[in-house]
C-alpha cells in the first residue's frame, strides 16, 4: 500500500509551487476559522460592559475582516491543491501517452484497447483525485487536529476532557467501518464485472442467442446477476445508511455532554457563558473533518491500486529496442537479405485476431535465406498463412527474429536506428488504417514535420498515382476533406490506395506492399501498377500478394509455404518447373477468371 | 470506433431538463416508497431544526436562570431527538439508496432487454465494448446521480424552507438579516451558473477528444511506428491534453472565485445577524440562547448553495451517461414481428427465396433477384466463391436481416408474417464458428433451455457422433469451457455445434460448414453426422466438403449475387461452368 508512496511524493516536489500556495492557504484559513467561535465568545463575555457597543462592533469589525482574509486565501487553497492535481494529471497523461507510442507491436496484441483506454481516464482520474481532495483533506484534519485541542484546553481543560472523551473512538470506528465498506465495495465491483462479462458475452454471441431464441432466458440469466448486484448493494447501503447518521449521532451526544456539564460548570460559576457556546460552536464545526479521515484513507487506497495498474504499464518495457550506438546513415540502396532467419510469434498469439490459436504455436518462419538486390522488384506469393507478412513485420521491427539476422545494405538492421530504418521503408500494412484527419494530413503522414507545409499539388501527385484525384476533385473539401466517422465515406478500396500513396510519399528507399490491393478490383490494380512504375524503378520493392497482376512487374518471385520459402526464381523458371507456384498460379487465374463472370 | 468524440455534442438547458424529466419518469412505479422517502425528509428537516432550539431553551431558562433540573431534562429531549433523528436517517437513507437501486436494475434490464431486439444489423455497426459500456458505467453514472444528487437536492430544498420558516416564526426581525442576502446569493450563483456550465461543457468535450485520440494513435500504432511518427502523434496529444487542461483550469478558477465568494457571503451576514442580535438581547427582545440558535441556522442557511454547485459535476456526468442510454432505448428496432401474425401448424420445411434483393449498406446489392425453391426434406448446397451471397441467404432466412425487395416463404408463408421466434424454432442453425459460453458442455448444448433434460442432451450427442469426445472429457457433460474457448479444438466446436442445433429438434438444418481442418478421427465423424442429418430434414448447406455436396440432392452455385447454375455434382461438372471451374480450384 505504502508502495506508491515515493511516486505520491514525487510529485508533491515536483509540483511543489502549487503544493505549498495550497497549504499555506489552508495553514492561515484553517487558523483564522478558529476565531469566529471566540469572537462571538468575546462579545457574548462583554454583554453586560459599559463599553459592549464599542467591544461589539470591534468585535464584529473583527469578524468580517476574518471573513474576507478568509475568502482571500480559500481562493488560492484552492487554486493551489485543484492546480497541483491537474498538473499531476495532464503530467501522468503525457508520460502514459510517450510510453504507449514506444510499446512493441506485441503488447498491443496482448492488452486490449479499452483496458488501456481505463488506465488513461480513469485511474489517472482516481490517482489526480488524491491529489486534489486526498492531501487537501489530510493536511486540513492535521491543521484542524491541531488548533482545535489547543484553543479549547486553554478555554477550559475540564470541559475539554468532557467534549474530547466521546469523540476519542471516532477515528477507528471510521476506519473500520471504512475497512468494511471497502471490502462490500470490492464485492460490488466484482458482481459489476460479472454484469459486464456477462453482457459482453451476450453481444458477442448475438447470432446464436438469435437463432436459438433464447433472448428470454438470456434476459432472465442477467436479470439474475443484476438481482446479485442489487442485493448486494442493498447490503453496502445498510452500512453506508448507518454510518453517516452514527457519525452526526456521535457528534449530537458530544453535543449533549458539553451542554450538560459544560451547563453544570456555568452555573456553578467556574466557567462563562461565551466559553460555553464557543465550546458548542466547535463542535459544530468539527464534525466534518472527523468524518473526512475515513474519506483520506479510502482516497488513498483508491489513488494506489489505479497507481499500481498505471506502472504496470509504465514498466512494460518496448521489446525492440535500438542499439548501443546506432548507425545513422539513411540506407541509400536498399539490399536486403535474410540469413537464416526462425521465428514464432510471441505468446503462440494468432496475428490476425490477438487469440490463441494452434496454427501459430508452430514456427511462423523456418530457415529464410533470402537475397534481394537492391533496386528489384520482388514478389512474395503463397497462401494464406505461409508468413509472407511476417516477412515485411520482421523487416520493419515490428518483432525481433528468434534466430538469424536481416541485413540491409551489408549492415544488420538491429544497427540502425529505428527511425533510420523505418524512414527508409515505406511500408503499407495490410489491414487499411487512416487516422480521423484530413486526406491532406493522411497522404503526408510519413512527410517529416518540416515539410509537411508542401503544396496540396503535391498531395495530388501522390494521390494520382492511386487513382484517386477523380475521386477527391468531387468531395466538396477536395483534399481537405476529414476521414472517419465524422467526416467523407470513402470504401475500402479508396481507403486502401490512400494507404499506398501514403507510403510512397516518404520516397522510401524500399516499399513494402503487403496485399495492399484486397479491396481493389483487378482492372483498378492493374491500372495503379502501371502507373507505379517510375515509382517502383530504382527502389527495392516487396510486393505480397496472392493475385497476378503484379506478376509482370516482379524481377523475380518468392513462393512460401508453412513458413518456409519453398520456390524462387522468374514467373518462367517456376512456370517451367511445374511446381508450388505453378499450380499456385492456375489456380489464382481460375480464380480471377471466375470474379469476372 | 471513435467511440469517444462522437458521444459529446453541445447539449442545451431545456435538454438536461427534458432528460431529467424521463429520468424521473423510472421513479413513477415506486411513487409510495419515494413519497415515504421526502415525508422522512420533512420529519429530519424538523428534528434538525428543533435542536438548535432545544439548546437555546436549556441556555435560556436553564443555564441562566441556575435551574440544573431544567438543564438535564431538557437536554435529555436533546438526546432523545438525537435518537429519533438516527433511526430516521437510518431508514430514510437506505430507503432512498434501495429506491435508487431499484431504479438502475430496471434501467439496465430494460436497456439490455431492448438490445434483444436489436438486429444484426445493430450489432454490425455498434462494437461491443461500447454496447457494454452502456449496461455498466453509464448506469453506475445515473445510479450516483440518483442516490447522491437527488437525495441532496430533497434535502436542501427542505432546509431553506424550513430554516427560513424557523427563522420568520422566531423572529421576524432577525430572520431577515440571513434572508436578504438570498438575493445577493442568488446574483453570484446566476452570474456564474452559466460559466460553470460552459466550462464543464467545455471540459467534456475536449475530455472527449483527449480520449479519442488515445483512442485513435493506439489503434494506428503499426502505421505511426512504422512512419516514425511517434512524436507527430506525441505533439498532437499533448496539444490535446493542455487544451483540456485549460478547461480544466479555466473552471477552477471560477470554482475558486465561486466557492470562498459564497462562503464570504455567508460570514458577513453571520457577523450582521451576531452584531444585530447581540442588540436584541442587550435590548431584552430575545434571549441569548436564541441568538446561539439563529447563528447556527445563519450557518446552514448558504450549505446548500455550496453543496448542489460541489454536485454538479456528477450531474453533468450523469446526463452525458442518461443522453447515451436513452439513445440506445430509442433505435426502433429494425425487424419487428406482424401484427397480424401467421402461425406454422406443422412445420413441413419447404423453402421459397421468390426474387430476393438484399444489401447491407444499401450501396452495393449482395443478392440480385434470387428464387429458388427447396421440398420438404431436400437438401440442397449452396457453393461458390466468398462474397458470392451464400451467407446472406441463410442470415436472410434466420431473418437476422429483411430483404430489401421480394420475399422469403416457409410453407408458403412470408416469414415476415411469422413471430421470430417461432420461425427461427424451426430452423437448427450450425454457424462456422461456433460460439461457446462461458459454462459447461451441457449448458452449451441446451443453452439456458432448462426444460431440456440431461438425457436427451446425451441421446442427441450420440446421434450426431459428439458423445465420443465429450465423455472423455473430465467431467464429461459437466466440463467447464470458456468464452470463446481454446480448450476445445475446431472440429470438436463443430460435433457440439450439431448437437446444438439438434437438441432443440429443428425442421430445417442450416449448416455453414468449417473450412478449418481437423483431425483425422473427428473428420469422419464430422462427416457421418452431416449426411445423417441432412437425410433427416430440410437441409440447406454452405459446402465444403466433396462428400457432403455429392451427399446432397441438388447444388445451387452463387456467384455475385445471382446463382448461376443449378444441378447435382455430376450434371454441372458436365456442364464445364463456374461449378467445373471451383471444383478444379479445390482440387488444384
Amino acid at each position: 500500500m505504502f508502495r506508491n508512496l515515493k511516486i505520491f511524493i514525487e510529485y508533491l516536489r515536483k509540483y511543489r509551487k502549487q503544493f505549498w500556495i495550497g497549504t499555506i492557504a489552508l495553514f492561515i484559513v484553517d487558523l483564522l476559522d478558529v476565531t469566529p467561535p471566540l469572537i462571538i465568545k468575546y462579545g457574548i463575555d462583554h454583554l453586560g460592559d459599559n463599553d459592549r457597543d464599542k467591544k461589539l462592533l470591534y468585535a464584529v469589525a473583527a469578524y468580517i475582516l476574518v471573513v474576507l482574509i478568509q475568502a482571500f486565501f480559500r481562493y488560492w487553497m484552492r487554486i493551489g491543491f485543484y492546480g497541483m492535481s491537474l498538473l499531476v494529471g495532464l503530467d501522468l497523461r503525457n508520460k502514459l501517452f510517450a510510453h504507449i507510442q514506444k510499446l512493441s507491436v506485441s503488447f498491443f496484441n496482448t492488452t486490449k484497447t479499452g483496458d488501456i483506454m481505463s488506465r488513461a481516464t480513469n485511474d489517472i482520474e482516481a490517482v489526480r483525485g488524491f491529489f486534489q481532495h486526498g492531501i487537501f483533506i489530510l493536511i486540513d484534519n492535521i491543521l484542524y487536529f491541531t488548533y482545535v485541542p489547543i484553543i479549547l484546553l486553554y478555554l477550559s481543560p475540564r470541559l475539554t476532557l468532557y467534549a474530547v472523551l466521546p469523540l476519542l473512538y471516532l477515528p477507528f470506528f471510521a476506519n473500520r467501518m471504512g475497512n468494511l465498506i471497502h471490502r462490500r465495495f470490492k464485492d460490488i465491483q466484482e458482481v459489476l464485472s460479472e454484469i459486464s462479462a456477462k453482457a459482453s458475452e451476450n453481444f458477442s454471441g448475438i447470432r446464436v442467442v438469435k437463432s436459438f431464441t433464447q433472448e428470454e432466458n438470456e434476459i432472465s440469466g442477467f436479470r439474475n446477476v443484476n438481482v446479485k448486484s442489487y442485493n448486494k448493494n442493498l447490503w453496502l447501503a445498510k452500512l453506508d445508511s448507518f454510518f453517516g447518521p452514527f457519525l452526526g449521532f456521535s457528534v449530537g451526544v458530544d453535543v449533549f455532554v458539553v451542554i450538560l456539564f459544560g451547563g453544570l460548570l456555568v452555573i456553578s460559576g467556574d466557567i462563562k457563558t461565551g466559553t460555553l457556546v464557543a465550546f458548542y460552536m466547535y463542535l459544530r464545526q468539527i464534525a466534518w473533518p472527523m468524518m473526512g479521515m475515513g474519506m483520506v484513507m479510502s482516497n488513498f487506497q483508491r489513488a494506489t491500486a489505479s497507481m499500481d495498474r498505471l506502472q504496470e504499464i509504465f514498466q512494460t518495457k518496448p521489446e525492440i529496442v535500438e542499439a548501443a550506438q546506432p548507425v545513422t546513415a539513411f540506407i541509400e540502396r536498399g539490399e536486403i537479405e535474410f540469413k537464416n532467419i526462425q521465428f514464432s510469434y510471441p505468446h503462440s498469439l494468432d496475428r490476425y485476431s490477438g487469440k490463441e490459436s494452434a496454427r501459430t504455436r508452430t514456427p511462423a518462419l523456418t530457415d529464410i535465406n533470402l537475397k534481394i538486390p537492391a533496386g528489384s522488384t520482388v514478389l512474395v506469393m503463397g497462401p494464406i498463412g505461409s508468413g509472407k507478412s511476417t516477412l515485411a513485420n520482421l523487416l520493419v521491427r515490428f518483432f525481433d527474429p528468434s534466430g538469424g539476422d536481416i541485413f540491409i545494405d551489408g549492415v544488420n538492421i538491429r544497427n540502425y536506428s529505428l527511425g533510420r530504418l523505418r524512414g527508409s521503408i515505406g511500408f503499407v500494412p495490410q489491414d487499411i488504417f487512416l487516422f480521423a484527419d484530413t486526406i491532406k494530413e493522411n497522404v503526408l503522414f510519413g512527410v517529416n514535420i518540416g515539410a509537411a507545409n508542401e503544396q496540396s499539388s503535391d498531395v495530388q501527385v501522390y494521390t494520382g498515382l492511386v487513382q484517386m484525384n477523380e475521386v477527391i476533385e468531387k468531395l466538396p473539401e477536395k483534399y481537405n476533406s476529414l476521414l472517419g466517422e465524422r467526416g467523407v465515406n470513402l470504401s475500402g478500396g479508396q481507403k486502401q490506395r490512400l494507404t499506398l500513396s501514403r507510403a510512397i510519399a516518404k520516397k522510401p528507399s524500399i516499399l513494402i506492399l503487403d496485399d495492399c490491393f484486397s479491396s481493389v478490383d483487378f482492372e483498378t490494380e492493374q491500372a495503379i501498377l502501371n502507373s507505379l512504375k517510375a515509382v517502383l524503378k530504382n527502389r527495392t520493392t516487396l510486393i505480397i500478394s496472392h493475385r497476378l497482376a503484379a506478376v509482370k512487374l516482379a524481377q523475380f518471385i518468392v513462393f512460401m509455404e508453412d513458413g518456409r520459402v519453398v520456390e524462387k526464381g522468374t514467373h518462367q523458371e517456376l512456370m517451367t518447373k511445374k511446381g508450388h507456384y505453378a499450380r499456385f498460379y492456375e489456380y489464382q487465374k481460375l480464380k480471377e477468371s471466375l470474379e469476372g463472370e | 470506433m471513435v467511440d469517444y468524440q462522437h458521444e459529446d455534442e453541445i447539449l442545451g438547458k431545456a435538454y438536461d431538463g427534458r432528460l431529467m424529466k424521463r429520468l424521473l419518469r423510472y421513479a413513477f412505479p415506486y411513487k409510495w416508497r419515494l413519497m415515504m422517502g421526502i415525508f422522512l425528509s420533512l420529519i429530519l428537516t424538523g428534528i434538525f431544526i428543533a435542536g438548535p432550539l432545544l439548546i437555546a431553551t436549556a441556555i435560556d431558562r436553564g443555564i441562566s436562570r441556575s435551574d440544573t433540573l431544567f438543564v438535564i431534562m431538557v437536554m435529555l429531549m436533546y438526546l432523545d431527538s438525537l435518537i429519533l433523528q438516527m433511526a430516521i436517517n437510518y431508514i430514510n437513507s437506505y430507503l432512498l439508496i434501495s429506491l435508487g437501486q431499484r431504479i438502475m436494475l430496471d434501467l439496465r434490464m430494460e436497456v439490455f432487454t431492448h438490445l434483444q431486439k436489436m438486429s444484426l444489423n445493430f450489432f454490425d455497426h455498434n462494437p461491443v465494448g461500447r454496447l457494454v459500456t452502456r449496461v455498466t458505467s453509464d448506469i453506475v453514472a445515473l445510479s450516483d446521480l440518483l442516490s447522491m444528487v437527488i437525495v441532496a437536492v430533497i434535502n436542501d430544498i427542505f432546509l431553506i424552507c424550513g430554516l427560513t420558516i424557523a427563522m420568520l416564526w422566531i423572529n421576524p426581525r432577525l430572520a431577515l438579516i440571513p434572508i436578504s442576502s438570498i438575493p445577493l446569493a442568488l446574483i453570484v450563483l446566476f452570474i456564474f451558473k452559466p460559466r460553470l456550465r460552459n466550462s464543464y461543457r467545455l471540459i467534456r468535450q475536449r475530455l472527449a477528444r483527449l480520449n479519442a485520440c488515445i483512442q485513435e494513435s493506439v489503434a494506428g500504432i503499426r502505421v505511426t511506428q512504422v512512419f516514425n511518427q511517434e512524436e507527430r502523434m506525441m505533439n498532437k496529444f499533448k496539444a490535446f491534453n493542455q487544451e483540456h487542461y485549460d478547461a480544466n483550469y479555466k473552471a477552477i478558477i471560477y470554482f475558486s472565485v465561486f466557492m470562498p465568494l459564497i462562503a464570504a457571503l455567508s460570514g458577513i451576514s453571520i457577523g450582521f445577524l451576531f452584531y444585530y442580535g447581540v442588540g436584541e438581547v442587550i435590548r431584552g427582545v430575545i434571549k441569548l440562547g436564541i441568538l446561539i440558535a439563529f447563528l447556527d441556522y445563519a450557518r446552514h442557511f448558504f450549505s446548500p448553495i455550496q453543496d448542489l454547485t460541489d454536485k454538479y459535476s456528477i450531474f453533468q456526468g450523469a446526463m452525458a451517461s442518461a443522453e447515451r442510454i436513452f439513445r440506445i432505448l430509442d433505435t426502433e428496432e429494425e425487424i419487428k414481428d406482424s401484427v397480424a401474425p401467421k402461425h406454422l401448424t406443422i412445420c413441413k420445411g419447404e423453402i421459397t427465396f421468390d426474387n430476393v434483393w438484399f444489401s447491407y449498406n444499401n450501396e452495393v446489392d449482395v443478392l440480385k433477384g434470387i428464387s429458388f425453391t427447396i421440398k420438404p426434406g431436400e437438401s440442397v448446397a449452396l457453393v461458390g466463391m466468398s462474397g458470392g451471397g451464400k451467407t446472406t441467404i441463410i442470415s436472410l432466412l434466420s431473418r437476422f436481416y429483411d430483404v430489401k425487395k421480394g420475399r422469403i416463404l416457409i410453407d408458403g408463408v412470408d416469414i415476415r408474417d411469422i413471430p421470430q421466434s417461432e420461425l427461427r424454432r424451426q430452423l437448427g442453425v450450425v454457424l462456422q464458428d461456433v460460439f461457446l459460453f462461458s459454462g459447461n458442455i451441457l449448458e452449451n448444448i441446451r443453452l439456458n433451455e432448462q426444460s431440456i433434460s440431461l438425457d436427451r442432451v446425451k441421446d442427441i450427442a450420440q446421434y450426431v457422433n459428439a458423445d465420443k469426445f465429450i465423455e472423455k472429457l473430465p467431467d464429461d457433460y459437466l466440463t467447464k469451457v470458456e468464452e470463446r474457448g481454446t480448450t476445445l479444438s475446431s472440429g470438436q466446436r463443430q460435433l457440439l455445434s450439431f448437437a446444438r442445433a439438434m437438441v432443440f429438434d429443428p425442421k430445417i438444418l442450416i449448416l455453414d460448414e468449417a473450412t478449418s481442418a481437423v483431425d483425422v478421427e473427428t473428420e469422419y465423424y464430422i462427416q457421418e453426422a452431416t449426411s445423417k442429418l441432412i437425410k433427416s430434414m430440410t437441409s440447406i448447406i454452405i459446402a465444403h466438403r466433396l462428400s457432403t455436396i455429392q451427399n446432397v440432392n441438388r447444388i445451387l452455385v452463387m456467384h455475385k449475387g445471382e446463382i448461376r447454375e443449378i444441378g447435382n455434382h455430376q450434371e454441372l461438372i458436365a456442364q464445364k461452368g463456374i461449378y467445373y471451374k471451383l471444383y478444379q480450384m479445390q482440387y488444384l
